[in-house]
């Protein structure tokens, strides 16, 4: 588990490093530069010194990095408006959908070449305003339509999530809610009656587990002995 | 306009730190070099070489990207192609991101496949027509480029590699879904498949009741979880349970529920 997550972390760093930034390079190239692995150009150039131009986040790191071009920070990850967006976000009860869905990645690829230590300060406290507030929408619901609908689970909206909120809450929720799935069937079994009828293979179903030589023997010797 | 005299001065300082990385370069190219072109730059330049006016050495500069105009035309045949490849990529963004988090296997697009291993196969021998170049600014294009090949080359074997563990893990359910495999897979698909059957004869199965030797039994074969929540991505406005939802809006849902409607390319997996 903890590996996945530590890859979903890198993958997430991974897509958002597509995200087209400013930069301003200090050095000219008069002819284009193909690129394959952009989703929105297709290729980068020319660079004219002293000209702002959009390259993807990894080529502007890596300009940055040999002192060849200079990164323009996005508007979105000023102080101010991160601020703004703290505020609005601490006030609504939906998740605000004005950020970028890796708005995360990006300020953390970015923070070597920002000025104020502060937006990293912001940016983690709205992190975890907006991954609280994901954690207290599902506790609500699940005390409350839960018991309704019989264990059921109902459809959950919530626009506006971005990559590091699915990523810290979203493996744990998964499994909340197969196991949540798997307990519930077993209790419609057990109300019914009905063990080994087709409620078996669905509650068998709803719970799985990476099988094993073990899980098979079991299997073997549960029909040896009914 | 830039002053081109300033700015070769201000490379000329950062050529000392190119110095390093130039160090494990192949010097193949650079006695040569430096008896034809003297190029400014030219991390092999000897120090006993007299040194061209700085006039020259802009000439010389200038010819040279000129002449360079065509180092983007080498890799494409013309504009429609580098629009062809930007597509390209989406599509195999767009399957690398599905399969990573959809608990059946997906189908194989063979043409994408395809395409992609030919695109990857022509830059991969670009970049090597390029080994020896001197110019610090060239350089750094074959290096964006090798970054951008390697970024394309992680994408595409992720993919086949999550495809593979799929098979791997539900190996027998998977003789159903062979429409959605490609040729190498469905050859895989049968040696593991011998091998897993072996294996499982050989420790268990021979030595149990005859009655309980198959493993073709439907309570045998493990099926993917079908009753997995997933995040999604409505891509247009759908109707779902009576409910509608805008385009733009996240749901959590079974991933039974949303099958249908991922076929049709109406939801996105999102984790």
């Amino acid at each position: 588990m903890a590996s996945r997550k530590f890859n979903l972390c890198h993958e997430a760093s991974f897509c958002a490093e597509n995200t087209p930034v400013t930069v301003v390079p200090s050095f000219s190239y008069k002819s284009t530069l193909p690129l394959m692995s952009s989703q929105r150009q297709s290729s980068v150039g020319p660079f004219v010194a002293g000209m702002p131009m959009e390259v993807p986040l990894w080529i502007a790191k890596v300009l940055q990095q040999r002192k060849l071009a200079q990164i323009q920070i996005p508007d979105w990850l000023s102080p101010e408006s991160l601020t703004a967006t703290l505020t609005e976000e601490r006030q609504e009860n939906m998740l605000t959908d004005t950020l970028p869905f890796y708005y995360f990645e990006i300020a953390r690829s970015l923070q070597w070449a920002m000025d104020s230590k502060s937006t990293m300060i912001v940016l983690q406290d709205l992190a975890n305003v907006r991954t609280d507030k994901i954690r207290s929408h599902f506790h609500e619901m699940s005390k409350g339509d839960l018991e309704k609908n019989e264990g059921e689970l109902p459809e959950i909206t919530i626009t506006g999530i971005c990559s590091i909120e699915l990523n810290t809450v979203g493996p744990f929720l998964q499994r909340a809610f197969s196991d949540y799935g798997y307990l519930t069937k077993s209790q419609k079994q057990a109300a019914g009656g009905d063990f080994e009828g087709e409620g078996n293979t669905q509650g068998s179903e709803g719970f799985k587990r990476p099988s094993s030589l073990g899980s098979r023997l079991l299997k073997l010797r549960k029909k040896a002995l009914s | 306009m830039a002053d081109l005299y300033n700015l070769l001065g201000e490379l000329d300082h950062r050529e000392d730190e190119e110095q390093d990385f130039f160090k494990g370069r192949p010097s193949a190219a650079g006695t040569e070099a430096t008896a034809e072109q003297s190029e400014w730059g030219s991390p092999s330049r000897s120090p006993n070489e007299a040194e061209v006016p700085l006039v020259l050495q802009q000439a010389h500069r200038d010819k040279d990207i000129g002449a360079e105009e065509d180092f983007g035309q080498d890799l494409l045949h013309g504009e429609e192609d580098m629009l062809v490849e930007n597509d390209l990529y989406t599509k195999l963004h767009r399957h690398w991101f599905q399969e990573r988090h959809c608990p059946e296997l997906l189908e194989f697009d063979e043409d994408m496949a395809q395409d992609i291993k030919t695109h990857l196969e022509d830059r991969r021998d670009w970049v090597e027509q390029q080994e020896g170049v001197t110019d610090a600014v060239e350089d750094l294009m074959v290096t964006l480029t090798q970054m951008d090949t390697d970024r394309v080359k992680f994408v595409f074997s992720d993919w086949l590699t999550r495809r593979l563990a799929k098979i791997e893990a539900h190996p027998l359910y998977m003789r159903e879904q062979i429409d959605h495999m490609s040729d190498g897979e469905l050859r895989y698909l049968k040696s593991y498949g011998e091998l897993y059957e072996s294996h499982l004869r050989n420790t268990v199965l021979d030595h149990v009741p005859e009655a309980w030797q198959r493993l073709d039994e439907e309570n045998m074969i493990d099926k993917p979880d079908y009753d997995s929540y997933h995040f999604w991505l409505a891509k247009e406005a759908i109707d779902k349970h009576g409910t509608h939802h805008e385009k733009g809006t996240c749901l959590v849902a079974k991933y039974k529920d949303m099958r249908e409607m991922m076929i049709e390319g109406k939801v996105d997996l999102q984790m």
